[in-house]
């Protein structure tokens, strides 16, 4: 038991550490701009459509 | 393709406004057991009016009766608008509204009877337990069918932290209250000694790290860029901060244990712990008050930005304090003490509560379609419950460490220096400042209530409240 709870512990903290990695990518910035914005776009009810068309 | 949505605000509305009545009753009774500290007569020899047994019942009230009803008032408007749909069921929505109502009557006429499991925080027998579970169940249901069927892609930030505080505190309620019940109203705990300490203390701990934390903070990743009109100012920082978050706060619990028969180890673990939570909880701080960033005049005039922006700074000194009292020689001197008491408070009345009012200031009006009847009053709140909240503050860290130091305090033959009933003399005039800062927020809260009355009763409503309709793109 005590090798498992070992085991899970160290694979928890991989986990953590892949989340911090995927976060801090380079490839998400575009993303997470636009996601930083989502609580605004109420305001602007077509924001989808003004972008989109 | 466009389709118009309209959303579910009714329920919202219900949670928003019992949010501020709750508030009024559990601080009303929170200052009444101020003054029994101060002034024990005033129990007037009732044993329902006792301080033991109205302790539990402010404490159920404040986090659970205010602080739940805005939770739920703010998951259920977030979610909808970040989501661009309504919510997945009006049935259980309102399921949840009158089961939570029932739960907070139950225990306000259980409490003061004395009925009770008296594991802090979680005092409610059986019965009332299996009912929370069927409101919790429901409201998961309604919250993550409605991300199910979301019409925008990305499941924004706040909404992880609403997820990450429904889930904790879905297994925290049922592995904490696990219980074999013996009649109606006693049941007795399926724990035993040490065991029965920790996993109360694991519970304990984390209802603070995600019913009063991360539940939070889905309010503050959404109402202060709202209210700012500003963009939150590093989306990556908040999903670090979730995510470590949830990994780092579910081990701190045993710091409530400190020099007790845990194992030392266990202890050792959870003062770790607690020190490596301040990274996360200050990285969260920063992110939340660097979101003005370029709109800070409009803290010299916006009251909600003012309530939201101050409990941020509150989250940071408490998050700052919380793992400082867990290093065992701090905690040696401010356990049991009114040091304590004082840190609770900073968190409750400071982050809590500041929080969970500006986002009542943001949602009343909108959702009744009126301005808001007086920003002057608003603003007098603030400034009433910030003097509130400094005196109760200060009060409870002089007379915490007076005590902790009188308590210590030994001659050079190895007897005490001072008895217990002297240590109590000596906080007998912070208990009084205390008193008086716990009423001065109660008041800041009965103007809230006035101006939030007056609002709804105006005659004069919005010309266009977008905020209850959006059009999505399907």
């Amino acid at each position: 038991m005590e090798v498992f709870h070992t085991i899970w512990t160290a694979l928890l903290m991989i986990l953590f550490v892949l989340i911090f990695i995927k976060a801090w990518s380079r490839k998400r910035v575009q993303e997470y701009h636009e996601a930083a914005h989502i609580p605004l776009r109420e305001d602007r009810p077509n924001y989808e459509s003004n972008k989109d068309g | 393709m466009n389709e118009t949505v309209k959303y579910n605000d009714k329920v919202v509305q219900q949670f928003a406004i019992m949010t501020v009545v709750w508030g009024i009753v559990g601080m009303l009774v929170g200052v009444v057991i101020a003054a029994q500290l101060a002034w024990p007569a005033l129990n007037f020899d009732i044993a329902w009016l006792t301080f033991g047994r109205l302790r539990p019942l402010h404490t159920n009230a404040v986090i659970f009766a205010f602080g739940g009803c805005a939770l739920f008032a703010t998951s259920y408007y977030v979610v909808q608008r970040t989501c661009g749909v309504r919510l997945f069921s009006d049935f259980l929505a309102s399921l949840t509204f009158w089961g939570w109502q029932t739960v907070i009557v139950l225990a306000a006429i259980t409490l003061p009877l004395g009925i009770t499991t008296s594991k802090e925080y979680a005092e409610l027998e059986w019965p009332i337990d299996i009912l929370i579970t069927i409101v919790w169940v429901s409201y998961a249901i309604v919250f993550f069918g409605t991300i199910l069927k979301r019409k925008i892609p990305h499941i924004y930030v706040a909404n992880w932290f609403f997820a990450g505080f429904i889930i904790a505190v879905a297994v925290l309620h049922v592995v904490n209250s696990a219980a074999m019940p013996v009649t109606l109203f006693k049941s007795y705990s399926a724990y035993a000694g040490v065991q029965d300490a920790m996993v109360q203390w694991w519970y304990g701990h984390n209802a603070v790290g995600f019913f009063l934390t991360a539940g939070f903070l889905g309010i503050m990743y959404y109402f202060i860029p709202k209210q700012a009109n500003r963009p939150v100012y590093s989306y990556r920082l908040s999903v670090v901060h979730f995510w470590a978050l949830v990994f780092t706060y579910i081990w701190a619990g045993p710091h409530h244990l400190h020099y007790t028969a845990l194992p030392d180890w266990a202890q050792s673990l959870g003062m770790v712990f607690s020190l490596i939570l301040l990274a996360p909880s200050w990285g969260g701080m920063v992110n939340g008050i660097m979101t003005l960033s370029g709109a800070w005049e409009k803290l010299r005039t916006d009251p909600i930005l003012k309530f939201l922006v101050v409990s941020v700074s509150f989250y940071g000194m408490s998050t700052f304090e919380g793992p400082m009292m867990s290093i065992k020689t701090v905690n040696a001197l401010s356990h049991y003490t009114d040091w304590t008491i004082g840190h609770v408070h900073s968190g409750a009345l400071g982050w809590v509560g500041f929080i969970s009012i500006g986002a009542m200031y943001y949602l009343i009006p909108r959702l009744a379609n009126r301005e808001l009847y007086s920003v002057r009053l608003a603003n007098i709140h603030f400034l009433v419950a910030t003097i509130g909240i400094v005196l109760y503050i200060t009060a409870m860290w002089v007379s915490g460490i007076m005590q902790g130091l009188m308590w210590r305090a030994v001659n050079p033959d190895g007897t005490l220096t001072y008895s217990f009933i002297e240590s109590v003399q000596a906080m007998h005039p912070f208990y009084i400042i205390r008193f008086l800062g716990g009423l001065l927020y109660l008041v800041g809260m009965l103007l809230m209530a006035y101006n939030l009355y007056k609002t709804i009763c105006s005659p004069v409503t919005m010309i266009q409240n977008q905020s209850q309709t959006q059009t999505v793109t399907g």
